[in-house]
């Protein structure tokens, strides 16, 4: 206490100018000597203080977002992965844990993963880090096939979601995922937008999109290395929910030309998969906020859609579309597709519900596809 | 400029390290015996800085209203005119009326007469309402001659816009502020020691506490004809906790801010949850407020010593207009209205049984009244929250009814319950243990210690990175 009542914020520099300025006297540097100990010892308490306090946010930290360290893959079917066979944990939004495959996705381990039956690729919403890694459609609709006396097959569905991957990455990284899987049936491909523009469209076939992954500072990557340090970079990067923003109908959207575009990507996509034997599945969902009128109503009333579904059906892929499926389900039971107990009901990314109604949905896609096979 | 944003950190930073200046033997020797007037400079000019990065216009305002209450407070003391007190009332009400209730009073003329008319669009200045009541007290206790009229307008113009409470309260009286301007008062580690650790509590509970909270609170407010009656009444519960910790949070903020400038501010909350009655309620929630309201509107129009007719009718009306202070809207009226007629009845009450305010009661008693109570003030924070009449009324129906919906119970809201809870029990168990009432819990740790360093780096770290990062300003800024 005697530090706290006697000395003045200034005392530590004026006591060392004036050591400085005391010349040869030793008795007085002495004493001069005595005083900056004090408040190097104060300071010392501060750095012991400090990196204590680190330890435990850190072991909080551990708990409440822990995510896997990114590695960037420029020449992989996604533009990312993180770290292989971590635990994972993240309370930010919903609570997910988990552990990450040899690959360094959010899925379980499979022997040989190249030659998983189901690919699964999407966005931070198929990734699922809000729910634990064995409650997500893809891990969902695994069990159901698996489970289910039906079905004729037990296949093994490899979720290759990642944060940030739109549609328009997936289309740009398809033909170099392609060549990396072997005996594959299904490709589904996970989006909440179909709302391209032209050249935007165009872009994709030209492979123009992916995430960014810069190389990091040495400073970021020591900092990804410790938890705390860690979850304060996602609080305050401002990259939240980067993959979840409303599409808006453009006012200059001209459907025959978007008819055109589109249709090049979806065959594209067809004969890129059709190529190695795979059957493409698009699985659609949006977000619906409630409505005035207490139902879940559309962000927007989608032509494209109708256009996405007839040149799906021209080219062979099937197209879920998860809107009807989780406005009638909320109508029944009053329960959203989205959103969090501590984030906002309907908004966010998918929740434990949404992944239900998704992983039924596929299920029920393949059972059609296989039976009418 | 909120506290709780990157550039207040470097201002603050600067203005500390400018006052911290003024330590230095050499500025104090230079200075001499202008020294304090050095530093209220420094700090007039970094709460108009502070002002202006809302909108500099507005600070010619608040130098307006400085000059009027300096000028009129002079002649008030000198002379035995009451047209000084006149002006320096009528000029800052006037002000406020303007750009707080213009548009209100048109609207409601409009609407009650079925006239359509445009209303001006009126910028609201950030915290008029705060120091115009600052300015307004200073000059009445001046004319009753309680202070004497401060001759340096500097002192005068620093206590009207001294900003860590200028733009959300705490409402600071002339006499408990000016005269530590006269006192030397500085940064010292001992000032930063307790003023950081309130700061940093303050911190928490706003952008941990109460910016997580009303995510759940906005969306139930939003729709409440879409959700449960459970989640509605959790989310009624959870604004209940936002406003506290979103306001009793600035407070804090403002006092440990003042606290490491080395100035001390009353504290404005005293654990208002746990009131046995309205009456006990007004004397924990907004302390600065509610008693400016008794000592500069209650009593002026009689208090209690005109019979008890005009005892009620004048609670109503000071719980009226104190409705609305907080906003120009009809809701904040019923809330006064709510709080006046509760009032009134728990004086009748008191009356009927012949308890005053001493009565301690029982604690059975005092559990069923402290419930009714909270029950009570939740009831007028529907309205308080409400944007209009028919979501308050929503609000309402949809918990009666318990009617069917989205089931939504915020983990941050349980959260906010559980600390609320514990930090209640804390402070009653210490304060019965020392033989007091019951004053808070603000666990003050020895930053001169490795563990009370530990505490305080882990609380901060808390702050930070359980923080909502989405925009959410202060409730209280719109007032």
């Amino acid at each position: 206490m005697y530090l706290v009542q006697n000395l003045k914020l200034y005392g530590f520099f004026t006591t060392l100018l004036r050591f400085c300025a005391v010349g040869k006297n030793t008795q007085q540097r002495m004493v001069y000597i005595a005083h900056m100990r004090k408040y190097l010892l104060f300071l010392l308490k501060v750095c012991v203080g400090g990196v204590l306090a680190l330890v435990i946010l850190s072991l909080f930290s551990l708990v409440y977002f822990n995510r896997p360290e990114v590695t960037p893959q420029p020449d992989q079917y996604t533009n990312y992965t993180y770290r292989p066979n971590k635990q994972w944990s993240d309370m930010t939004e919903g609570w997910g844990f988990g552990k990450t495959n040899s690959l360094g996705y959010v899925d379980t381990d499979y022997a040989v993963p190249e030659n998983a039956d189901i690919l699964v690729l999407g966005s931070s919403h198929t990734e699922a880090l809000q729910i634990p890694s064995t409650e997500n459609f893809v891990s969902l609709t695994e069990q159901l096939l698996a489970t289910d006396a039906d079905a004729q097959n037990d296949y093994s569905c490899l979720n290759l979601g990642v944060s940030g991957h739109t549609f328009a990455t997936t289309v740009s990284n398809l033909p170099h995922l392609i060549k990396n899987f072997d005996g594959t049936k299904y490709l589904v491909i996970e989006t909440s937008n179909f709302n391209y523009s032209v050249a935007e469209l165009e872009k994709m076939l030209a492979g123009g999109f992916s995430v960014e992954t810069k190389e990091k500072s040495a400073i970021y990557k020591l900092a990804q290395k410790i938890p705390y340090l860690r979850l304060l970079a996602n609080q305050y990067s401002g990259t939240k929910n980067d993959d979840a923003a409303a599409t808006v109908v453009s006012p200059e959207y001209d459907s025959q030309a978007y008819r055109e575009a589109f249709s090049a990507v979806a065959r594209f996509v067809a004969d890129t998969a059709k190529a190695e034997g795979f059957r493409v599945i698009f699985l659609y969902h949006t977000q619906n906020p409630i409505g005035n009128d207490g139902s879940e109503a559309p962000a927007y009333i989608n032509e494209q859609l109708d256009i996405v579904q007839s040149i799906c059906d021209e080219n062979g892929i099937c197209l879920i579309n998860t809107v009807p499926i989780f406005t009638e389900h909320f109508a029944k039971t009053f329960e959203h597709a989205y959103g969090f107990a501590n984030t906002r009901p309907g908004f966010g990314h998918l929740n434990g519900v949404g992944h239900k109604l998704s992983a039924e949905a596929l299920y029920e896609a393949i059972l059609e596809i296989e039976e009418a096979e | 400029m909120v506290f709780n944003s990157i550039p207040f950190v470097f201002f603050f930073a600067i203005v500390c390290l400018l006052i911290g200046l003024t330590n230095l033997p050499a500025i104090q020797k230079f200075c001499g015996n202008k020294l304090l007037s050095v530093r209220h400079i420094i700090l007039l000019i970094a709460s108009y800085v502070f002002y202006s990065w809302w909108d500099y216009r507005f600070a010619f305002l608040m130098l307006a209203l400085t000059a009027v209450a300096y000028f009129c407070s002079l002649r008030a003391e000198k002379s035995t005119s009451k047209i000084p007190l006149y002006i320096a009332v009528i000029v800052p009400l006037v002000i406020l009326g303007i750009f707080k209730y213009f548009n209100f009073f048109i609207d409601s003329f409009t609407a009650l007469f079925g006239i359509t008319s445009k209303t001006i669009n009126i910028i609201l200045p950030v915290g008029i309402s705060f120091y115009t009541f600052q300015s307004l007290s200073y000059t009445i206790d001046v004319y009753n001659k309680k202070i004497p009229a401060e001759k340096s307008f500097t002192k005068l113009a620093l206590y009207i816009s001294f900003f860590p409470q200028l733009v959300a309260g705490p409402i600071v009286k002339a006499g408990d502020f000016i005269p530590q301007l006269y006192q030397n008062r500085t940064i010292t580690l001992k000032n930063m020691e307790k003023g950081l650790q309130f700061f940093v509590f303050g911190l928490f509970k706003k952008i941990v506490l109460a910016d997580n909270i009303s995510v759940c609170v906005d969306a139930v407010f939003a729709n409440p004809e879409s959700f449960h009656g459970v989640s509605i009444l959790f989310a009624v519960i959870g604004y209940s906790i936002q406003i506290y910790c979103d306001f009793s949070g600035y407070s804090d903020m403002a006092i440990g801010c003042a606290k490491c400038l080395g100035y001390d501010l009353e504290k404005n909350f005293n654990m208002p949850y746990i009131s046995r009655s309205v009456s006990e309620f007004w004397k924990r929630w907004h302390i600065s407020l509610s008693s400016w309201l008794m000592e500069y509107l209650y009593f002026p129009l009689g208090g209690n010593r005109k019979g008890t007719v005009r005892t009620y009718i004048n609670l109503l009306l000071t719980m009226l207009l104190g409705g609305l202070w907080h906003g120009a809207a009809w809701t904040f009226v019923v809330w006064g209205a709510l709080h006046g007629t509760a009032l009134c009845a728990h004086k009748l009450w008191q009356k009927l049984t012949g308890h005053d305010k001493h009565y301690k009661g029982t604690l059975p008693g005092n559990i069923l009244s402290g419930i009714v109570t909270y029950a009570f003030v939740l009831l007028c924070w529907v309205f308080f929250r409400a944007s209009d009449f028919s979501t308050a009324k929503a609000v309402i129906a949809g918990i009666v009814t318990w009617q069917n919906g989205i089931l939504y119970i915020s983990s941050w809201t349980v959260l906010g319950i559980i600390l609320m809870v514990a930090c209640t029990g804390i402070a009653m168990i210490r304060s019965a243990r020392q033989g007091m009432q019951p004053t808070g819990y603000y666990p003050m740790v020895k930053l001169t210690t490795i563990p009370g360093l530990v505490i305080f780096f882990v609380v901060l770290g808390l702050a930070l990175g359980l923080a909502y990062t989405g925009n959410n300003p202060f409730i209280y800024f719109q007032f």
